[in-house]
């Protein structure tokens, strides 16, 4: 008896305990703010929850009093000081307040000063869709989000919680729209409503891409006359080093080429750089007729991948290529044990004379240095390759959202932020005596004599430009090239710098054109293969729809069959491999895969046209 | 005439529960704090189970999502790579449940015998110390051991058992076992301190009783230590079975690569890629259910079991 009691009594209080946390939490989750809409989220097909509908001009929140005249700045202040909360993404908040540098205290003076703008910018530890996700649970984010992917966005428009930017963009935008030509119709949705900008958005200014870099010195010394082509001549090129070099000063053996135990690469970058050469775009052949085949169902595919195997089997590529660092990969390159690059150009860069121009001094040799290369395969012209794609609408969004009281004030700061004027100065800082930029009495933009020395740019144009603010507040500018083009007018930058993007540059020869460093021109003579705009080529996947699953699930699958594909013992068994993966990868639904990236081109052309 | 006085009438069951209280009055203080966390922190939560009937997304009212039922929960089972995740997930933690568990209990024992209280403090120092190592720094250092050129390889090499490096973190053959050791050097020390802890309680009379019978120093381990420890030993078995399905993911995110997936990819690793990084909490959600329905059944079958053979249980 007295134990039934304790038996109710604990009963009673676990099911209390229950009912408790389902009151208390069911509660506090968007409430009405969350009703909105559509949620349906599949690609860039999003339905805003306002209904799709365009808001009329009429319906848009008038912008606060200004001062009335448009300053040197491009700028009509408002005459209360315009706060702007922002999220931007993953980040150190510490760090970012800490302001070490002291580039924020200045921006912040400088935003308010001649902007009258405040902008209250904070980061998260965690990822950002993790972050967002919290952020839309709790119905707790600020007015403006940036850096968001793009699925993000589409969540935020879909829920109702993204202003419909559409008319604000029309009444106050004209810069977005101005820069962003036909690309800004790929941010609309379904109803051509615009529910979120872009954010460091562009064509790349990189001369490289995916590289078929070697050692300069190492390949000088092999007298060949012209440089290697396709990526069968590399391997040749490759052997032919390290049966010259088989160790490096240390005594270990050498290597042609490793990769990184980073996910997403563990090999498959090599494998994408074989494809760029091949022009294979996302790891897909596309057709004529906008078919997209996955590079395990192609000859190509095959081929390329036997030739890894034959560089693996052959002790070309560095059979810890699945679990070395980035920062072990860098030193691999810089200790001479890995010889040449294949996939991201600038690890050669970074691993190579970047780093012996600082520790030998003046007793570098300007030869010592990596060569970034790209390479076609035998059929495909170089004009053909995919080696250095440019995605000019980027991967990260601005959605300004229902949090935000003023849209209208908004809308004028991003519009002036992607001004020409506006995205300089939130990229490299406000021009002034000390930053690394000035306007002269011209009008014209002139670099600093600082920065035309390339070896010391840490010490001189990325320092000054963080002690100048500069990129701190990039809301929704361009970070890819500055260029002077039908778009664009920044026909006012220096000559003598070329490529200007918000987060680096390149000193020229204002009369020939070429870069003014000879060790620069010598990374870069051999990289021919032009820019591949990729942005029709652009897919986003919703987590919720099953062909997200089926993303990850080939991308995780087909990581493994690369790896059993490459280090097979045999020519034989790595075809065999391959066949499996073929196999393997036909029965998780590729096949599906395919069609959706053909229907996403499909949609994004359609879409682009407007 | 005998006077009787009448028998006093038994107390109601409210009486009786707020008379213990009042008598206990002093234990439920001490424990209030505890009791609240837990019914903040251990009940509160148990909410969240109904994400995995919905097809929840962050940001919509619960209830104004779709309730899906059992979707997610088939969805886990239909997964196709299910009996390679669930195989893996067994293997290690079977592994985990036999030799890196009993490998404490032994190195205690050893420890136990150890006379030079010194040398003994000090081998239980360093023996603990992995414990405190990251499973970042952990990783970078197999890593160096392991690698082609890595110390190992160059020991292999140097006394001529091998010719040419062997990748080691590559060999889907040598994963479980590398796994194992790492987690025996990581936790022998650590986990070796509560049994270390039960050999302190066990009675020193009976040592000196075994003396007189003639026990010699293995025989007082075997029939006095270990009999002394045992319960610890079941208890803490019973409540390892529980987390059978739990294998965490941070060895194998960190040091797994994509030709030992096949063997390292666990349910742990998989709800984290497939779950929580893809933003599909009903189907993370429903997977930790599922986890901890199995791991509740599982602590009453051992409880059970031990309680049928050995006599001894935690409930």
């Amino acid at each position: 008896m007295k134990k039934t009691h304790w038996h109710r009594l604990l009963s009673l209080l676990l099911a209390g305990a229950l009912t408790f946390s389902l009151v208390a939490c069911s509660g506090g989750e968007g409430g009405e703010e969350s009703t909105g809409g559509d949620t349906t989220t599949s690609g860039t097909e999003s339905t805003g929850g306002e209904g799709g509908e365009e808001t009329p001009a009429s319906d848009l929140v008038a912008p606060s009093e200004t001062v009335g005249e448009v300053n040197e700045w491009g700028y009509d202040p408002t005459v209360e000081t315009l706060e702007i909360d922002v999220y931007a993404g993953i980040g150190d908040q510490s760090t970012f307040e800490l302001d070490e540098e002291g580039g924020k205290a200045v921006m912040d003076q400088w935003l308010l000063d001649n902007l009258n703008v405040v902008i209250n910018q904070t980061y998260s530890s965690n990822d950002t869709t993790e972050q967002l996700n919290m952020m839309l649970a709790s119905n707790d984010y600020p007015a403006v989000l940036t850096n968001v992917p793009d699925t993000m966005a589409n969540t935020f428009a879909a829920q109702g919680r993204a202003i419909n930017l559409t008319g604000y963009v029309e009444e106050y935008g004209d810069n977005i729209t101005r820069r962003m030509g036909d690309y800004l119709n790929m941010l609309r949705d379904a109803d051509g409503q615009l529910y979120k900008l872009a954010t460091l958005w562009g064509s790349t200014p990189n001369v490289a891409g995916y590289d078929f870099g070697i050692r300069y010195d190492y390949w000088l010394e092999l007298g060949e006359d012209e440089i290697y082509e396709t990526p069968e001549e590399y391997y040749e090129t490759l052997k032919a080093v390290i049966a010259n070099h088989p160790t490096n000063d240390n005594g270990d053996k050498t290597y042609g080429v490793t990769g990184t135990n980073a996910s997403g690469d563990q090999g498959m970058t090599m494998m994408n750089a074989m494809l760029g050469a091949y022009g294979f775009v996302s790891g897909y052949k596309v057709g004529d007729d906008g078919s997209f085949t996955h590079w395990v169902n192609t000859e190509e595919g095959r081929e390329a991948a036997l030739l890894l195997n034959k560089m693996y089997r052959e002790g070309l590529i560095d059979p810890d290529y699945l679990n070395t660092t980035y920062e072990d990969y860098i030193t691999k390159l810089t200790t001479g044990q890995v010889i040449g690059n294949l996939g991201t150009w600038w690890y050669a860069w970074t691993g190579g004379h970047e780093t012996w121009s600082v520790s030998e001094g003046d007793a570098y040799d300007i030869n010592k240095r990596f060569m970034n290369v790209s390479c076609h395969a035998p059929d495909v012209a170089m004009e053909d390759t995919t080696l250095l794609t440019s995605n000019f609408l980027g991967s990260y969004r601005c959605v300004v959202t229902d949090k935000c009281e003023n849209p209208a004030d908004i809308m004028r700061y991003l519009n002036w932020e992607n001004s020409e004027l506006g995205n300089m100065i939130v990229g490299w800082g406000a021009p002034s005596e000390t930053n690394n930029w000035n306007i002269d009495a011209d009008g014209n933009w002139i670099v600093s004599d600082d920065i035309m020395n390339v070896s010391q740019k840490n010490l001189y144009y990325h320092l000054t430009k963080e002690q100048n603010g500069g990129m701190l507040y990039v809301l929704s500018a361009a970070g890819g090239w500055l260029k002077d083009d039908d778009l664009s007018d920044f026909d006012k930058i220096d000559p003598r710098v070329d490529r200007v993007s918000i987060y680096d540059y390149w000193p020229v020869d204002p009369e020939t054109g070429a870069f003014s460093d000879e060790g620069v021109n010598i990374c870069w003579m051999n990289y021919t293969a032009p820019a591949f705009d990729t942005t029709l080529y652009s897919v986003t996947f919703d987590p919720n729809e099953p062909i997200s699953q089926t993303n990850q699930t080939v991308t995780d699958t087909i990581s493994t069959y690369l790896a059993n594909i490459v280090t097979a013992s045999s020519e034989e068994a790595a075809s065999a491999a391959f066949d499996e993966a073929a196999a393997s990868l036909g029965s998780l639904g590729i096949a599906d895969l395919e069609a959706f990236y053909a229907e996403s081109y499909a949609a994004n052309s359609e879409q682009m046209a407007g | 005439m005998s006077k009787t006085s009448a028998p006093a009438a038994p107390k109601t069951g409210h009486a009786r529960i707020l008379g213990r209280l009042k008598r206990e009055r002093s234990l439920w203080a001490i424990s209030a704090v505890a009791l609240v966390w837990v019914a903040i922190f251990c009940y509160g939560p148990l909410y969240g189970l109904l994400y995995s009937f919905f097809d929840y997304r962050p940001g919509l009212n619960l209830w104004d999502c779709e309730f899906v039922g059992l979707k997610y929960f088939q969805e886990f089972f239909l997964l196709p790579d299910f009996t390679k995740i669930l195989r893996n997930t067994l293997v290690i933690s079977g592994l985990n449940l036999t030799i890196v568990f009993i490998a404490p209990v032994i190195f205690a024992l050893l420890l136990n015998e150890l006379h030079h209280s010194g040398f003994k403090r000090t081998v239980q120092t360093i023996s603990y110390l992995p414990y405190f190592v990251s499973m970042v720094v952990v990783a970078s250092i197999m890593n160096t051991l392991l690698s082609s050129n890595g110390t190992i390889n160059e020991l292999l090499m140097a006394l001529g058992f091998i010719e040419s490096p062997i990748a080691f973190l590559n060999e889907p053959d040598l994963f479980w076992g590398i796994m194992t050791v790492t987690n025996i050097w990581k936790g022998i020390g650590w986990s070796a301190i509560i049994y270390i802890s039960a050999i302190t309680g066990v009675d020193g009379e009976l040592y000196q009783a075994g003396a007189v019978d003639g026990l010699g120093r293995f025989g007082m381990v075997w029939h006095i230590t270990i009999p002394g420890i045992l319960p610890t030993v079941v208890l803490l078995f019973i409540l390892g079975v529980g987390n059978l399905l739990n294998t965490g993911y941070e060895y194998q995110l960190l040091l797994g690569t994509p030709m030992t997936r096949d063997v390292y990819e666990v349910i742990d690793t998989y709800v984290y890629r497939y779950g929580v990084q893809m933003g599909r909490y009903p189907f993370a959600t429903a997977v930790g259910l599922i986890k901890s329905v199995i791991g509740f059944i599982l602590v009453i079958l051992s409880n059970l079991a031990s309680r049928k053979v050995t006599g001894m249980s935690i409930m």
